[in-house]
């Protein structure tokens, strides 16, 4: 294969239908650029859950009148749990001594209770891998049902309520990806029609000389995957500007909501955006080389 | 090494290319084709490289039958042949040297290699102060001897010429013709379309003659001799 004469043939054709290419290129990046804007949205929300989520605590309050052996047992059959990483047992003394010190010098509130209402409790350090709401739900679930436990809590409703806006954002980026994959494809598709179209004469001639479609194919092929994958960089870098930018501006209060920083598409996004254009490329102007060859 | 039997071309229904041709050509021969303008000596070459298909009838070359080619057998026919063709067919952003070299990149010849013969065969059809020039700056004698090096540059086994010398002067038709004259010697199989009855005359060889899509005479197969070139 002579990758010569496709890089000739690819560079004639780009000169010859210079303008039409470069509007492509500019509207497949702006495409790539809402797509990659989405993306660094999502990633950061992704990581705001995921600092949230670090911060779940799992507390099992312990039935009233556990005996020692109970306790231990109980604390025994948790730990064993693959989800729990670490595990302290706070008396309900401690407890109690806990709550007075963090009323500071409204402590005098509790002074009505005539005993501690406060339970003992086991405060559980889940493992990475487990905290996310779906697997602290099954945990504590199967766990409320352990000898002496009285009662699972954590934050349960702000979680559920973060995660389900994750969720419905996550197909939004989802279904406008594939939106614009769609369209790219499609423009590109397009484009290297015109191209094929206007070299049909040529491309007759090639034939008559021996040239098979598997060569002829080659540079409209590079002339897609040229096109698509320029564009995915421009739009990347575009977003980068745009982050150096803002970022000073977003770091501070996103910060203070989230404990968590910001952060710019990291190089495994970056690449599959860049690869997934080139495979745009290919695919776009595979179909409409194979569909010239039709007529 | 050809050989045609009933093969009739029919276009868009009812325009009669040709009918009932019956031709065969054996290795190495050297044939003319001549008739009248309209005669289907185009097409008869034309079904030769597969650019079309025959309405009926078997074409055979070199034993593999062309009416039956499947598409993508089709580029490897065309490697075995070279074709003037008689509009010349060359790519006007192309120069003269990548026209011709063309060919041989599609078979991955290395660089050099393509070098070196195209300069050469260019020489032989004394284009060799044309090689960077684009075709439509070439007068049309010079444009069809691109053709014809293009034609020959892979030392085809078959080469059909389809009035190479239209546009030639004396001069040069005959340098071409002794070109010619010189591959067949070397065992190249000459199919020659021409209306030129000088030409046929001063290189007297087998004529195969065409009127209104007919074979009219086989100079093979009766007495006439060229002379029935005439028609
Ligand atoms: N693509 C086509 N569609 C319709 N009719 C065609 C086509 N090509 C050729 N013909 C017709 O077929 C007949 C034979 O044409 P052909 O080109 O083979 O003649 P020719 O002998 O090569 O003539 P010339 O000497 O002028 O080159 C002519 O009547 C022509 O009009
Ligand atoms: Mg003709």
């Amino acid at each position: 294969m002579q990758w010569g004469f496709a890089f000739r043939l690819f560079g004639q054709n780009f000169r010859s239908n210079r303008n039409l290419n470069l509007l492509s290129v500019g509207i497949i990046a702006f495409a790539f650029l809402i797509l990659g804007l989405f993306l660094l949205v999502a990633k950061n929300l992704d990581q705001i859950a995921e600092k949230w989520g670090e911060q779940i605590q799992v507390v099992i309050f312990l039935k009233d009148g556990t005996s020692e052996p109970d306790r231990k047992a109980l604390e025994k059959k948790v730990r064993e749990r693959r989800e729990v990483k670490g595990l302290a047992y706070v008396t309900s003394e401690q407890a109690y001594s806990r709550l007075k010190k963090m009323l500071q010098d409204r402590a005098s509130v509790l002074d009505g209770l005539n005993q501690n209402p406060l339970p003992a409790s086991l405060e559980i350090q889940l493992d990475k891998k487990y905290r996310n709401l779906a697997s602290i739900q099954a945990f504590a679930g199967e766990v409320r049902e352990f000898a002496g436990v009285k009662e699972v809590f954590f934050g349960q409703k702000w979680l559920k309520n973060f995660l389900a806006i994750l969720r419905i954002f996550r197909i939004l980026v989802l279904a406008i990806g594939g939106l614009i994959f769609l369209a790219s494809g499609f423009i590109i598709y397009n484009t290297v029609k015109l191209t094929v179209y206007s070299r049909r004469e040529e491309i007759g001639i090639m034939k008559l000389v021996g040239a098979t479609d598997s060569f002829l194919r080659i540079p409209f092929l590079l002339e897609g995957v040229t096109q698509a994958v320029s564009a995915s960089i421009i739009s990347i870098i575009i977003l980068w500007i745009c982050w150096l930018i803002f970022r000073n501006f977003l770091q501070v209060p996103f910060l203070l909501f989230s404990q968590a920083g910001i952060s710019f598409l990291d190089s495994g996004q970056i690449l599959m955006l860049v690869g997934s254009a080139g495979l745009l490329g290919i695919l776009g102007s595979m179909v409409s080389f194979q569909e010239f060859l039709k007529v | 090494m050809i050989e045609l039997y009933h093969v009739a071309k029919t276009y868009q229904r009812d325009i009669t290319a040709l009918s009932e041709i019956n031709v065969k050509i054996r290795k190495g021969e050297f044939v003319y084709i001549t008739g009248p303008s309209g005669a289907g000596k185009t097409t008869l070459l034309k079904l030769l490289f597969a650019a079309e298909t025959p309405s009926s009838g078997q074409i055979l070359i070199g034993g593999k039958n062309v009416s039956r080619i499947r598409p993508r057998e089709i580029p490897f026919l065309r490697r075995q042949l070279g074709v003037v063709f008689q509009d010349f067919k060359l790519i006007n952003h192309w120069t003269v040297f990548q026209n011709v070299a063309f060919v041989l990149e599609i078979l991955g010849f290395p660089r050099k290699d393509i070098r070196r013969r195209v300069l050469q065969t260019l020489k032989r059809v004394q284009l060799n102060h044309r090689v960077e020039s684009f075709p439509q700056k070439l007068s049309g004698g010079e444009q069809q001897r691109v053709a014809i090096a293009r034609a020959l540059i892979n030392d085809p086994k078959i080469l059909l010429a389809d009035e190479p010398t239209g546009n030639l002067d004396p001069d040069i038709t005959q340098e071409i013709m002794t070109f010619f004259l010189e591959i067949n010697d070397r065992g190249t199989t000459i199919l020659f379309a021409t209306h030129d009855r000088s030409l046929i005359q001063a290189y007297p060889k087998r004529v195969i003659s065409l009127k209104r899509g007919s074979l009219i005479t086989d100079s093979e197969e009766s007495s006439g001799g060229f002379e029935l070139g005439r028609t």
